[in-house]
C-alpha cells in the first residue's frame, strides 16, 4: 500500500533527503560503475542525480520505493553521461590504455561474457544478482514491468550460458 | 540457475572490488545536493502525451523555424525543396571531398548516410561488422575520417577512412581526445603522474607531435580530473583545454601545439560553470551558472563570449543561454536556452555575434542528442530526440540550421550514429 507523501509540504530538506536516499548513495555509484566503468564517471554520475533526486524529492510518495527511484534517476544519467561524449560529434571519447578487459586475463569467462552483453542486459544482471533487488524494483529502474524485467533478466542469463559453452 | 547466479555475482563482485568504497560518499554528495539550488519544476506530463500523439505532425510542421524570427517566436516550418526522400536506400559511394555528416540508417544495421550540407543524400557507408549497440561512429569534421570508439572502458577505438575502412587503432591512455579541425589528426590529452601532455597525432600511425604543459592550477592540484579539450586546431596550431567542476572557478588554458607554450591562461570565477571553445580556438563561450539550472551561490548576470587571444569580450548574452558550440565560422552561436538535463526537453537557439540576435529557435518537447558543425560555414544539423528514448542510438530527427535563420527538418528518421 503506498504510504503517504515522505516529504513535507515545502522545500527539500537535508534530514529528508539524508534519511531517504542516503543510505542508497553507495549503491548508486555501484550501479554507475557498473556502467560507466570509471570510478571519475561515475562518481559525477551520481553526485548529477543526486541534484536530480533532490529536486524531484516531492515526487517520491513512498520511502519503500525510494531505492529503485533513486537507482532509476542513476541509470538514466549514466545513459546520459554517455550521450555527452558525442554531443558536440567534433569531439573523440575517451580512448583506453592497452591491455584493457578484452585481454585481461584476471577476469573470468562469465566476467568477459557480461562484457559482451549489451548494457541493459548487464545492469539487468547487476540489479537482480549484485545489488539483489527484486523484479519489481529491477522494472523500476529499467522502466518496465516486473515481469518485462524478469523477461530481460532471463534473456540476458540465457546468452551468457551459450557464449560460455563456446569458448 | 543458482550456479549462474553465483557466478555473476561474483564476477560483478571482482569487477567492483577494483573500486574502494568512498567513505565520504553519503556526508559530501548529501551536503552537495541541499547546497545546489532547485531548478524550477515544470510538469512535461500533459506535454508527453500531447507528444505521443502528434508526434510526427509536431517534427515536420512545428518544429522547426524557417526564417529569422525574433526572440520568443518560432517561425512557420518549411520543407527543404531539394532533399529528397530519405532512409529508403543505399545512396552509393560518397563523393570525395565534399564535407558530409553521416547519419544511422534506422533500415540497414551499420549503414550510415551522408547528407551535404544543403540537406541532400549523397552516399552510404557500411561497417563491415556492425559496431556494438555501446559503441558510436564520431567522425572527424567534414566527414572523410571516422573512429569507432570503444564500447566500454578498456577497448581500443578503431580509426577508418572516408569509407570506412579500418587504418589502424588507438590504445594509449588519454583522458581525451578529439579530431583536429584540419580532418587529418587528432589531439589527445594524456595525464602521467604530476603532467599533462597535448599531442597531435595521425590516426593509424605511430606518428605524434608531443610536449608536456607546464600547467598548474588549485583545481588540477585538488584531484579532481575535470580538465579536457576545448577544441584543437591543427590549422591555427592552437589548442584549448578547459577545467569545468562545479562548484570549482573554470578555466582555461590556449596552448600553442607545435612547441607546447602556453599562449594565455585565465580563470573565471564560480558564479560561472562551464566552457566552451569555438573549433579553431579563436572564442570562448564562459557559461553563467545561470544557464545550467541548478547551481547553488551567485550566477554571473550574463553568459559571455570571450576572445582567447586578448580575453576581450565579443558578445554579452542572457543568462540562461548555455553555448553549445560556435559555427565553423564564428558567426553564431549554438545556445541551449533551457537548462540541459537528461529526460527534459531541450530549448534551443541559434544566435548571431556579435550583437546577439536569435536567428532561430527551438521550443518544442523533444531532447537534444547532438549536433554536427558544418566544418566551413555557418550551418549547424540539430539531432533531436524524444525524451523517453533511452537506446544507446536513438531515433533523431535532423533540423538543419543556417546562418541567415533558415531551417528545415530533414525528411525521415535517423539513427544517432
Amino acid at each position: 500500500m503506498q504510504q503517504a507523501a515522505v516529504v513535507t509540504a515545502g522545500p527539500a530538506r537535508e534530514a529528508d533527503f539524508d534519511v531517504l536516499i542516503g543510505p542508497h548513495l553507495e549503491a548508486g555509484y555501484r550501479t554507475a560503475l557498473a556502467i560507466l566503468r570509471d570510478p571519475d564517471e561515475a562518481h559525477d554520475a551520481v553526485q548529477e542525480a543526486s541534484f536530480k533526486a533532490w529536486r524531484r524529492m516531492r515526487q517520491l510518495n513512498d520511502a519503500a520505493s525510494a531505492r529503485a527511484w533513486f537507482l532509476a534517476i542513476v541509470a538514466n544519467q549514466c545513459k546520459s553521461t554517455r550521450r555527452d561524449r558525442w554531443w558536440n560529434v567534433v569531439r573523440l571519447p575517451q580512448v583506453e590504455r592497452p591491455g584493457g578487459d578484452e585481454f585481461d586475463s584476471n577476469k573470468t569467462d562469465i566476467g568477459r561474457a557480461l562484457d559482451k552483453l549489451p548494457g541493459e542486459e548487464r545492469l539487468a544482471l547487476f540489479l537482480h544478482f549484485y545489488l539483489d533487488l527484486p523484479l519489481d524494483e529491477v522494472g523500476t529502474v529499467l522502466g518496465l514491468s516486473a515481469a518485462g524485467a524478469k523477461t530481460r533478466v532471463y534473456r540476458a542469463a540465457k546468452k551468457l550460458k551459450p557464449d560460455l559453452e563456446m569458448s | 540457475m543458482d550456479d549462474l547466479r553465483r557466478e555473476i555475482r561474483a564476477a560483478f563482485e571482482k569487477e567492483q572490488s577494483a573500486y574502494p568504497p568512498v567513505s565520504t560518499l553519503r556526508p559530501t554528495l548529501v551536503r552537495a545536493a541541499a547546497e545546489a539550488r532547485p531548478r524550477p519544476q515544470r510538469n512535461f506530463q500533459w506535454l508527453a502525451v500531447a507528444a505521443a500523439i502528434v508526434l510526427a505532425a509536431l517534427v515536420v510542421f512545428g518544429l522547426m523555424s524557417s526564417r529569422p524570427s525574433d526572440r520568443g517566436t518560432v517561425s512557420p516550418p518549411k520543407s527543404n525543396p531539394t532533399a529528397g526522400p530519405t532512409v529508403v536506400a543505399d545512396y552509393g559511394t560518397p563523393p570525395a571531398g565534399v564535407p558530409l555528416f553521416y547519419l544511422g540508417d534506422p533500415n540497414h544495421t551499420g549503414w550510415y548516410i551522408g547528407y551535404n550540407w544543403q540537406g541532400v543524400p549523397q552516399g552510404t557507408i557500411k561497417l563491415s561488422v556492425p559496431a556494438d549497440p555501446n559503441s558510436y561512429l564520431r567522425q572527424s569534421p567534414d566527414g572523410s575520417m571516422f573512429v569507432v570508439t570503444p564500447a566500454a572502458k578498456g577497448g581500443s577505438g578503431q580509426f577508418l577512412d572516408r569509407l570506412l575502412k579500418p587504418v589502424g587503432s588507438a590504445s594509449v591512455y588519454s583522458p581525451l581526445q578529439m579530431w583536429a579541425d584540419d580532418n587529418r589528426h587528432y589531439c589527445t590529452l594524456d595525464e602521467s603522474p604530476g603532467q599533462w601532455a597535448l599531442s597531435l597525432r595521425t590516426p593509424g600511425t605511430t606518428s605524434a607531435t608531443t610536449h608536456v604543459l607546464a600547467i598548474d592550477s588549485e583545481n588540477l592540484r585538488s584531484g579532481i580530473i575535470a580538465i579536457g579539450l576545448g577544441s584543437c586546431s591543427a590549422i591555427n596550431d592552437t589548442a584549448v583545454l578547459i577545467y569545468s567542476y562545479f562548484p570549482r572557478p573554470p578555466e582555461e588554458w590556449v596552448v600553442r601545439i607545435s612547441d607546447g607554450k602556453i599562449m594565455s591562461h585565465r580563470t573565471y570565477d564560480t558564479t560561472y560553470n562551464d566552457l566552451v571553445s569555438s573549433t579553431d580556438g579563436s572564442l570562448i563561450a564562459v557559461n553563467s551558472a545561470k544557464s545550467t539550472g541548478y547551481l547553488a551561490g551567485a550566477t554571473a548576470p550574463n553568459t559571455l563570449v570571450v576572445r582567447t587571444s586578448d580575453g576581450s569580450t565579443v558578445a554579452t548574452l542572457d543568462p540562461t543561454y548555455e553555448v553549445l558550440g560556435f559555427s565553423a565560422d564564428d558567426a553564431v552561436a549554438l545556445v541551449a536556452t533551457s537548462p540541459y538535463a537528461s529526460g527534459v526537453a531541450t530549448h534551443l537557439a541559434a544566435v548571431q555575434l556579435p550583437t546577439g540576435d536569435v536567428m532561430w529557435r527551438y521550443d518544442g518537447n523533444e531532447y537534444l542528442s547532438g549536433f554536427f558543425i558544418e566544418s566551413s560555414g555557418a550551418a549547424f544539423a540539430v539531432m533531436l530526440q524524444e525524451v523517453s528514448d533511452r537506446d544507446p542510438h536513438p531515433t533523431v530527427y535532423v533540423a538543419m540550421v543556417y546562418r541567415d535563420g533558415t531551417s528545415y527538418a530533414l525528411v525521415g528518421k535517423f539513427l544517432h550514429p
